[in-house]
């Protein structure tokens, strides 16, 4: 799930010689196989970024036939309206919180979970469930357990005086902090699942020469579990800030963006845009906006990959 | 170590020091299985909350302070949900949709996969490198112009073209759970197959595919999960009451009602989860390995 497809594909790439000549009536038929994907990937992804960027320079109502060339006009609008700016930095603060916390709790679990104990296997199962939960559930749950009436957590909090917001996602103050921490409980299992599969893959061996020359626990993982995990980190740094970049369930189910706007992601601002005030022009002058961000911290991400491994290799 | 004891110790007797470090070694095992067990708990309380509130009545949902075990356990909600709801209708919807698409794009995986690994076509590679990209497009960006398409074409509110939409979640998805699978498997094995007389068909038929199997389960899988779980497409493709899926069904609860009635909300959240791990407990080893395989591989 987490493969960087770019790297595999440059290394996966067989040396020229070992390249076999295909014959010809077998590559017509090669051929035939790859149509029905190219066709799909054109009317499924190529032609709707077409219209995307279409849409971005006119004027389009939702439901309506005429659309008005406007050139820059709705970046310019969508730019200077109030929201823009805030919407801008709560994306920011949901996907680098809610990042930071799955890969600190991530981290800390595949840690724990690598080790041997009884039940391994199945507590490693039972570990995904959260991942595997749909969104509406997730967020249904938590929406219950704070809720006033009903929640548990929510008389918890109130009968042992937490200086928490007994409700959350109602609340000004911690409503950015409910929909962080919803979206971590439901995502920190995929970055346990990830961090194992490449803990496995340290040699044994490694600790035990390390621990013969008297290297500590610290130490060994500073020296050893860390620059191996390294890279792994990086690629689902990646995708995770893309993912929780892009993540719109999570804070449209707990809190609409609300409440006065404290929540209100670039993703529900764009929803808000073009089926709350039918503007699909501006909605998608904003999504354009939205994949620029994201290709320019790809590339970031990109970079320090490789850089990394320059160092590490 | 064990050269500066002097006494020796025969086969089942145990040095002090070696008792101790056995002791240490134990004492850690439980800690750490205790801690896994905590961090369990963080994981499964807040879903064992929902079952457990699916079976009470309404007073005790609003009892306080709130009993975590139902002391009148009742099916009323479930019941509910059955026969004075749209939620059947809803898993139809879903499972219809979900399947159409899922099959469709393993399907579609599978063949350009193997055509992209047996014929080397110039451009192949990093086209299907492209497909996987789709993944990381914002859903909102492709749901703005499939909300255009298929008012255009006439098409919204329409189950079919759910289902088309979708398949920009399955393809690139399957699409990268399957390479690795076909990848794997030696040429020489088809290419021994043709020379006994098999098509390039046939070739495929019995060895490729028998050979991908888990492959071909494990991105069926995960995709129907995927979809399953889904929510902005349909919202923002069907209006229809009875064209929701079961996500847009439980959002609709969520969000719709001001009172909500918890307990026909947990019972729907039981029953919406229950397919998942169903199938997720079906295929456990596949879909961890194949996400294993997939995360390490870069």
């Amino acid at each position: 799930m987490t493969e960087t497809p770019a790297v595999s594909g440059k290394r996966e790439m067989p040396p020229l010689d070992a390249r076999r000549k295909p014959m010809s009536r077998d590559r017509k038929v090669g051929l035939m196989l790859l149509t029905p994907l190219i066709v799909l990937v054109v009317g499924l992804t190529v032609y709707p970024i077409i219209q995307v960027i279409f849409l971005a320079f006119h004027q389009q109502g939702l439901f309506s036939q005429e659309s008005r060339f406007v050139g820059l006009g709705n970046f310019n609008e969508v730019m200077q309206h109030e929201g823009f700016t805030r919407s801008i930095r709560n994306t920011f603060v949901f996907t680098f919180g809610s990042l930071s916390l799955q890969m600190a709790i991530g981290l800390a679990i595949a840690l724990l979970l690598n080790r041997e104990f009884p039940l391994r296997a199945p507590i490693r199962g039972v570990m995904l469930f959260s991942y595997l939960v749909p969104y509406v559930v997730a967020a249904m749950t938590w929406r219950f357990m704070f809720s006033d009436a009903t929640g548990i957590l929510n008389f918890w909090i109130r009968e042992t005086g937490l200086p928490i917001a007994p409700s959350p996602f109602g609340s000004l103050d911690w409503s950015m902090f409910g929909v962080i921490l919803v979206n971590t409980w439901k995502n920190f299992p995929f970055m346990v699942i990830v961090f194992l599969a490449q803990l496995q893959t340290i040699d044994r061996q490694l600790y035990e020469a390390a621990s013969v020359d008297g290297a500590s626990a610290w130490q060994q993982f500073r020296h050893i579990t860390l620059p191996s995990l390294i890279p792994i980190m990086l690629v689902v740094g990646m995708l995770r800030t893309i993912w929780n970049f892009n993540n719109f369930e999570v804070v449209f189910l707990l809190t609409q963006g609300g409440p006065l706007g404290r929540t209100e992601t670039l993703p529900l601002y764009i929803y808000r845009f073009v089926f709350g005030e039918f503007s699909l022009g501006r909605g998608a002058a904003l999504a354009a906006i939205v994949f620029l961000i994201l290709l320019a911290m790809s590339l970031i991400y990109w970079r320090l990959y490789e850089k990394m491994q320059e160092r590490f290799s | 170590m064990s050269v500066v004891v002097k006494k020796r110790y025969v086969a089942g007797e145990m040095s002090p020091r070696a008792r101790k470090a056995a002791a240490k070694k134990r004492f850690e095992k439980t800690l750490v299985t205790l801690c896994a067990v905590a961090v369990l708990m963080i994981v499964l309380l807040p879903l064992f909350w929902m079952l457990l509130s699916s079976f009470k009545p309404n007073t005790e949902l609003f009892q306080r302070p709130p009993r975590a075990m139902p002391q009148a356990p009742t099916f009323e909600h479930y019941v509910e949900l059955w026969n004075f709801t749209s939620f059947p209708q809803y898993f139809l919807n879903t499972f219809w949709v979900a399947g159409i698409a899922c099959v469709v794009g393993v399907f579609v995986s599978l063949i350009s996969v193997y055509a992209v690994t047996r014929f080397e076509f110039i451009g192949a590679r990093p086209f299907t490198f492209c497909v996987l990209l789709i993944y990381m497009l914002p859903p909102i960006l492709l749901a703005l112009p499939f909300f255009r398409i298929w008012f255009n074409l006439g098409m919204l509110n329409s189950l079919p073209a759910l289902a088309i939409t979708y398949l920009t979640i399955t393809l690139p998805f399957s699409l990268w759970i399957l390479r690795p699978y076909i990848e794997a498997i030696p040429r020489a094995l088809e290419e021994a197959a043709m020379i006994d007389g098999c098509t390039r068909f046939q070739a495929f038929r019995k060895v490729i595919v028998p050979q991908a199997w888990p492959g071909v389960i494990a991105s069926f899988v995960f995709t129907f999960v995927v979809v399953w779980n889904e929510l902005l497409y349909s919202l923002v493709l069907i209006s229809d009451e009875s064209k929701r899926t079961v996500s847009l069904g439980i959002a609709s609860l969520i969000l719709e009602t001001s009172v909500y009635s918890w307990g026909l909300v947990n019972a729907a959240g039981v029953l919406a989860t229950v397919p998942v791990l169903f199938l997720f407990a079906l295929a456990a080893r596949h879909m961890v390995s194949g996400l294993g395989a997939g995360a390490v591989k870069g």
